[in-house]
């Protein structure tokens, strides 16, 4: 492993002596657990009771919607529907959600060059989502999108992202990083690997009627992660 | 079965990285516990086999990455002042360099996880690279700092 460094020194030897005698020392592994492959894993308890609440509210449901009425009308009570996820994956997630916060774009430059490939760091970050249901126009759409990476990701800078509602209307803002619960060791936002977090999104339903295509993407150079729903516009 | 294969797939496909896994969670939890997470891990692995793109990275690496979050999560679940269940274990033959443990267990998180992967985990740069989500040269760097505040610790022992 030595020759793969930049230098030699003694502390990577004793380093080096001190890892292969741990290893010796540890017993063997257990194998693949093959009756067990299908289990239903534990979920932490600190989420547990979120997710009972979450569920009690079904607007936090890994993409249920709920749609509030123009803002034109204060007066108006806010009315809210909700759909069942249409894909069986979008069962109730176990991550933190972060709430939806308005921010201007940053257009951060998040390409970099390797190995002659444009490569951003979301490379590994997987979008997900449900978007469903009817709106009316002057809605508020709103619903989860869901980020997780296969590696620690640090939000720095933090990403833009863009809702695009039909061919009708393009938004792009800026993630909520603020927010987001995790830190790296200088305190910077991240996705730990492998954890799920939810964005809470919503997106102004335009002045339009008929089944329409809502895509949300993070914002970057090259194709993005993302996912996108149909849902029905319904004109008075 | 998955669209990847059934479970004798996976298995076979696995077992060229069990070791790695095995002394990964070694490191990040219990000796008593290590089984249960990496059986953990390996469900869930399993149960996402099919989400897995070789061209976003080596098997290694993408199963590391579960096994550092059944890992986070076991953690989480012990409440704190847990009773530690005793194990017997044959007393190791030579003597740890308790020192050493120590003052790894005291670095910063990137530079721990980086001496862990590569030293104790046993890989190259490139796959801790991957694993930890940076470039090779990053590595070499945070490695280079970790033994340079090692020896900063550890003082005279070293020499």
């Amino acid at each position: 492993m030595t020759d793969l460094l930049d230098e030699m020194d003694e502390m990577d030897e004793r380093l080096t002596i001190a890892a292969r005698r741990w290893q010796t020392e540890q017993p063997p592994g257990s194998g693949v657990p093959l009756d067990r492959l299908d289990e239903r894993l534990p979920r932490p308890v600190a989420w547990r009771a979120l997710v009972a609440a979450a569920v009690a509210v079904l607007v936090v449901a890994g993409g249920a919607v709920a749609l509030t009425r123009s803002q034109d009308d204060v007066t108006q009570a806010p009315t809210t529907t909700t759909h069942t996820p249409t894909r069986a994956e979008s069962s109730v997630p176990s991550g933190p959600l972060v709430a939806w916060k308005s921010l201007p774009a940053g257009h951060p430059d998040v390409r970099h060059r390797k190995h002659g490939e444009i490569v951003t760091p979301f490379d590994h970050v997987s979008a997900t989502g449900s978007i469903s249901g009817s709106v009316h126009p002057g809605d508020t759409l709103t619903f989860t999108a869901v980020l997780e990476s296969s590696t620690d990701l640090t939000l720095d800078p933090c990403p833009d992202f863009n809702i695009a509602f039909g061919r009708h209307s393009w938004q792009t803002w800026q993630l909520n990083c603020a927010q987001v619960p995790f830190r790296d060791d200088q305190g910077r936002p991240m996705l730990p690997a492998f954890q799920d977090v939810r964005f809470e999104m919503q997106v102004q339903v335009p002045d339009v009627g008929g089944e329409q295509k809502v895509l949300w993407t993070l914002d970057g150079p090259q194709s993005m992660p993302g996912f996108y729903g149909i849902v029905r516009v319904l004109r008075p | 079965m998955t669209e990847r294969g059934t479970p004798a797939d996976f298995a076979r496909w696995v077992e060229p990285h069990l070791t790695v896994i095995t002394r990964y969670a070694g490191r990040q939890v219990p000796l008593g516990d290590r089984d249960d997470v990496v059986q953990e891990a390996l469900i869930r692995a399993w149960q996402r086999w099919s989400t897995y793109d070789p061209a976003r990275g080596s098997a290694a690496a993408w199963l590391l990455g579960i096994v550092a979050d059944r890992c986070r999560r076991h953690r989480t679940r012990q409440p704190s002042g847990r009773v530690v269940e005793l194990v017997e274990h044959a007393a190791p033959s030579a003597p740890h360099d308790v020192d050493l443990e120590r003052a790894i267990a005291g670095l910063a998180r990137r530079q721990r996880q980086a001496v862990e992967l590569h030293y104790f985990v046993g890989l190259d740069v490139a796959t801790v690279a991957e694993v930890m989500g940076c470039a090779p040269g990053t590595v070499k760097a945070t490695l280079h700092q970790a033994r340079a505040r090692l020896r900063e610790v550890l003082g005279d022992d070293d020499d």
